[in-house]
């Protein structure tokens, strides 16, 4: 009793252990109370029995004693890093099942992670550090062979950890995130359990509980590794084994994280983008949003969280592809301010951003904030682009958070669509604060928008504002706007300074031409028609600094001028968050843009070429004009439109600009176009008068269509089909028969046009398409074709966000056909004809036709005539549950034929009714 | 980096005199939002000197801390502002105001 007592008391930290009992009397106790077996030589070892006894003493009570019967401690004479074994058969950690733990001679490790925190640790201060954190790793492996907790999903989510087979080409188990940092230390890479036991460790006997001033406070672990303390505490206080004490302050993370006044998470899907193939399917950031107290928050400093690839600096070639494709970038979690983005995104790429309520619970909201702390310095994992990228990570991200079981499944296993998270994001039902069940994801209207997207909005709004002006001004002063306004619109920067120039004149001679009645109405609209002037020029001057800098970046890397490569910054990135004062120092240099702006600056450049040089003169004029719009924008507020409150005319254009998205919403279909599935119905009807049922199956990864309106898709003006399919087939007893199939590879159809101002040829006024697909046609004599188009369309008809057009098209074809013994190249011009209306009610509502002409010359076959029409109605009606269905009546026909003496041709004809589930 | 990568939409609001970029120099200023008003009709009387000192060609960080230092002397010029600042600070410093 009185050994007992003794060890008790000083596991309590009461006395100082060792200077009254006897050695042989505290190795019984630690028999005899906790069931841990010290084996000679350790037996013998005061100075090893007294951390047994403090790493014992650094666990709960409860924790103590090990479960699965006696834990032998066996020291070994031969030294190992840490003192500790590494799994191999020289050095085991574990012999005998989980019966025996074996102990080295402690020896100094070179693994960074394990000691970049014990700098300031003597060496002995180290070896006894380790020699407890050993002991708890012992008791905590035996509770978790017991209990499972490294196989609770509360645990595995942090790190990613994946099962085998859980993926493809997922053969045992293995982390997400591959970077050492995010593990306590390199042998908790080796499994779940080893990540949890060897946290443990660092957690329970923490480098300060050696010497309190040996660490900053904000790099201790619990500052540190806030989600990974909170799921172990959970873990044990759902089984009574314990309660961890509340995480004290953390000053660094506290004062960023400002838990109490934070509000909510925005998800945010930046727009795709046809200038680099990587942004064609979209991006995805998110964003804490701080309740805002009587000072502005400032929404220029508040944070984004990036989910990138981080490439560095590294140019864009098949390297940088195949990098991209096949995981030889890493993807990491960057915080940056939302300046920063809104200058990178809205200004320089051009992409508007569309935003989404994450509707988390409060305690979800508080691990989300430390989940993106954490990530932000230890979250790395290999980046590919199809399966492994911003939509996966995000996913990852929210997945960590999320109470109880719940799970979001990512929306595949071959690719995963920044559209597609959404959707899936969308389905997840959560309970709302009322007790009602509400989408974990909803939409926010109120994008954020391109600066070039807010000028064509600006553009439109100056013509309105034009036909309300004009008959309130004088006949002289109306002219003499109407001339301002036409050299507004000129392509030419320098025509469009010469007429800002003018402009404070010009406005003021304006309004002193109206009746005084009209006075203040006119200076309202002369004010909004300066306001969207501004606009304009803007979303022109930031589309020349984007082209500029990339005019620069090419001169820099045409020099081969050495940048770190993405491994590189990758290192250096890593190294600089391993300290919190440190990154505190350097955190000014995290920004992408500004580092390349640097690199640009100090680094030398090749002349430019003619072409670019035409650029770089383009943005240095364009930059005068922006200058000049803004001088007369200031002059006027100065002078005649000085009465205007300007906040006041921002808070109406906004609300305008929200009531508008609103009601787009409120039409839109929710989901993407991501995994689409149609089954129709219906009859073809044949060339020689009869007729035969049809069963139609139609599917596709992804396919929006040009006048789409989705929550969670592309832009209304362009259409994107990736491996879209569509499979005929004869119904009849027995397996049915094949009639054709054609299957997108992938097709790309923008009608999106440059405003006036920016067209400064023929092209710059069309939209353009190109489309890869594979078709077979049983019935036919040739019935194989693989072909390739491209088109310029012109647009001759259109309302707003294309919900009604007519664009006519004109290309080429070119491929191959095969089958019937035949291998042919065929090419050919192609026509077409695209056109929607809208009908009443959703905007999914319409009716779409499309018809196309393409002779084609085949090798040895000479020139067939092919012409197709689609006539299709979409009507969304009724609803199941959470689920709508659209259904797509079509009536389609194909004329094939030859010119000779006389028309000789075939004519198909179907008609289908298709339903597809949203 | 702010003055850099915000030059554009710093230029747009000081014309008008409202703006994100405003918002964002009251935020730094403890400008309460009912003033921000006041704060942004002070800044556009000022642009000119305001984006001649934050010329990206001729900016430094010395020159950066001198234009900040400037914001505040000219929210100083008004009264309101000026007791704005003297209200913070005796909430949160207790010492003289500054951007």
């Amino acid at each position: 009793v009185r050994r007992l007592l003794a060890l008790m008391a000083a596991l309590g930290g009461a006395l100082p252990v060792g200077a009254e009992v006897p050695l042989a009397e505290r190795v019984a106790a630690l028999e005899s109370s906790y069931g841990v077996v010290l084996r000679s030589p350790a037996s013998g070892d005061a100075a090893l029995v007294t951390e047994v006894e403090a790493g014992l003493a650094a666990l709960p009570p409860l924790l103590r004693r090990p479960p699965g019967g006696p834990l032998e401690l066996e020291l070994h004479a031969e030294p190992a890093p840490l003192g500790l074994g590494d799994g191999s058969k020289e050095r085991p950690e574990w012999t005998e099942g989980r019966r025996r733990f074996h102990l080295y001679t402690y020896a100094p490790s070179e693994e960074r992670r394990a000691i970049f925190r014990l700098s300031r640790l003597s060496d002995a201060e180290a070896e006894r550090l380790w020699r407890r954190r050993a002991v708890v790793h012992a008791v905590m492996q035996r509770w978790d062979d017991a209990r499972g907790w490294s196989k609770k999903d509360r645990w595995r989510r942090l790190n990613g950890w994946l099962s085998p087979f859980q993926r493809p080409l997922t053969f045992s188990e293995e982390a997400l995130l591959h970077y050492a940092g995010a593990f306590s230390r390199a042998r908790g890479q080796a499994s779940a359990s080893l990540d949890l036991v060897t946290f443990a460790e660092e957690l329970f006997v923490p480098v300060e509980s050696l010497r309190p001033e040996a660490l900053a406070v904000d790099d201790q672990v619990r500052c540190q590794e806030m989600s990974k303390a909170r799921a172990l505490a959970e873990l044990l206080a759902a089984e009574s084994l314990g309660h961890l004490p509340p995480r004290e302050p953390c000053p660094a993370f506290d004062a960023w994280a400002d838990v109490e006044n934070l509000s909510h998470f925005e998800v945010m899907m930046v727009a795709s983008s046809g200038r680099q193939p990587e942004s064609l399917f979209g991006h995805l950031l998110l964003r804490p949003v701080w309740r805002e107290g009587a000072v502005p928050n400032g929404p220029g400093f508040t944070p984004v969280v990036q989910l990138v690839a981080l490439t560095g600096l590294e140019g864009r070639g098949l390297d940088y592809m195949m990098k991209g494709l096949f995981g030889g970038f890493d993807i990491g979690f960057l915080t940056t301010t939302f300046g920063d983005m809104a200058h990178e995104t809205l200004e320089l790429e051009q992409r508007s951003v569309r935003r989404f309520r994450l509707n988390l619970t409060p305690v979800e909201q508080a691990r989300m904030i430390e989940r993106i702390w954490e990530l932000e310095r230890r979250g790395y994992f290999a980046y590919f682009f199809f399966t492994d990228n911003c939509a996966s990570a995000l996913l990852f991200l929210v997945n960590g958070v999320l109470e109880g079981e719940r799970e979001v499944r990512p929306p595949g296993q071959l690719w995963v669509l920044p559209t597609a998270a959404l959707d899936v994001l969308g389905r997840a039902q959560v309970v709302a604060p009322d007790g009602a069940s509400q989408p974990l994801l909803e939409y926010i209207p109120d994008d954020f928008e391109s600066t070039e997207a807010r000028a064509e909005r600006a553009w439109m709004a100056r013509e309105e504002v034009l036909s309300e002006l004009s008959p309130r001004l004088g006949s002289e002063a109306r002219a003499r706007l109407r001339l301002l306004h036409r050299r507004l619109g000129s392509p030419q920067p320098a025509v469009r300074r010469a007429a800002y120039e003018r402009m404070p004149d010009v406005i003021t001679q304006a309004l002193r031409s109206v009746r005084p009645e009209d006075e203040e109405a006119a200076r309202a609209l002369l004010h909004a028609y300066v306001t969207w002037s501004v606009r304009v020029e803007r979303g022109a001057v930031d589309r020349a600094d984007g082209e500029k800098l990339a005019v620069e970046r090419e001169q820099l890397i045409g020099l081969r001028t050495r940048l770190p490569t993405a491994a590189e910054s990758l290192r250096d990135r890593q190294r600089l968050f391993e300290r919190e004062d440190e990154l505190q120092r350097r955190v000014a240099v995290l920004d992408r843009i500004s580092l390349l702006r640097e690199a640009l600056a100090a680094a030398p450049r090749r002349p430019p070429t003619a072409k670019e040089a035409l650029v770089l003169e383009q943005a240095v004029a364009t930059e005068a004009a922006f200058v000049a719009v803004t001088e007369a924008q200031g002059a006027l507020h100065e002078g005649v439109l000085a009465s205007v409150d300007p906040m006041a005319f921002l808070a109406h254009e906004h609300q305008r600009k929200v009531e508008a998205e609103q009601a787009w919403a409120e039409g839109a279909l929710m989901k993407s176009g991501a995994a689409r599935m149609v089954l129709g119905a219906g009859v073809d009807f044949l060339a020689a008068g009869s007729a035969r049922p049809v069963v139609v199956l139609r599917s596709a990864g992804l396919s929006e269509s040009l006048g789409d309106a989705r929550l969670h898709g592309f832009q209304s003006g362009s259409e994107l089909r990736a491996l879209e399919g569509e499979l005929s087939l004869l119904p009849r007893k027995g397996l049915p028969r094949v009639l054709s199939s054609r299957l997108t590879l992938v097709g790309y159809r923008t009608l999106v046009r440059e405003l006036p101002l920016h067209r400064h040829s023929l092209e710059d006024a069309l939209g353009w398409g190109v489309a890869a697909q594979m078709e077979t046609l049983r019935e036919h004599a040739v019935p194989y074709r693989a072909t390739a188009q491209a088109e310029v369309l012109v647009v001759v008809d259109e309302g707003a966000r294309f919900r009604r057009f007519t664009a006519l098209g004109a290309g080429a074809k070119v491929g191959m056909h095969w089958g019937g013994e035949v291998l042919a190249p065929v090419l050919g011009p192609r026509f077409a004809l695209t056109h929607r209306t809208g009908l009443p009610g959703s905007l999914a509502n319409a009716v779409r036709l499309e018809a196309e002409y393409a002779p084609f010359w085949r090798l040895g076959s000479g020139i067939t005539h092919e012409a197709t029409g689609t006539l299709q109605l979409d009507l969304r009606l009724g609803q199941v549950g959470r689920y709508r269905f659209l259904f797509t009546p079509r009536a389609q026909a194909r004329w094939e034929g030859r010119f000779a003496s006389r028309i000789e041709g075939t004519l198909e004809r179907r008609l289908t009714l298709g339903v597809e589930l949203h | 980096m702010f003055l850099r990568s915000r030059s554009h939409q710093l230029r747009e609001d000081l014309a008008l005199g409202a703006g994100p970029a405003v918002e964002d120099l009251a935020s730094l200023a403890r400008i309460p939002r009912e003033h921000l008003g006041i704060f942004g009709r002070l800044l556009r009387a000022h642009r000119k000197e305001l984006l001649e000192l934050a010329d990206a060609r001729t900016l430094t960080p010395e020159r950066a801390v001198k234009w900040l230092q400037r914001v505040g002397e000219i929210a100083r010029t008004h009264p309101v502002l000026e007791e704005d600042g003297r209200a913070f600070l005796t909430l949160h410093e207790g010492g003289e105001p500054s951007p």
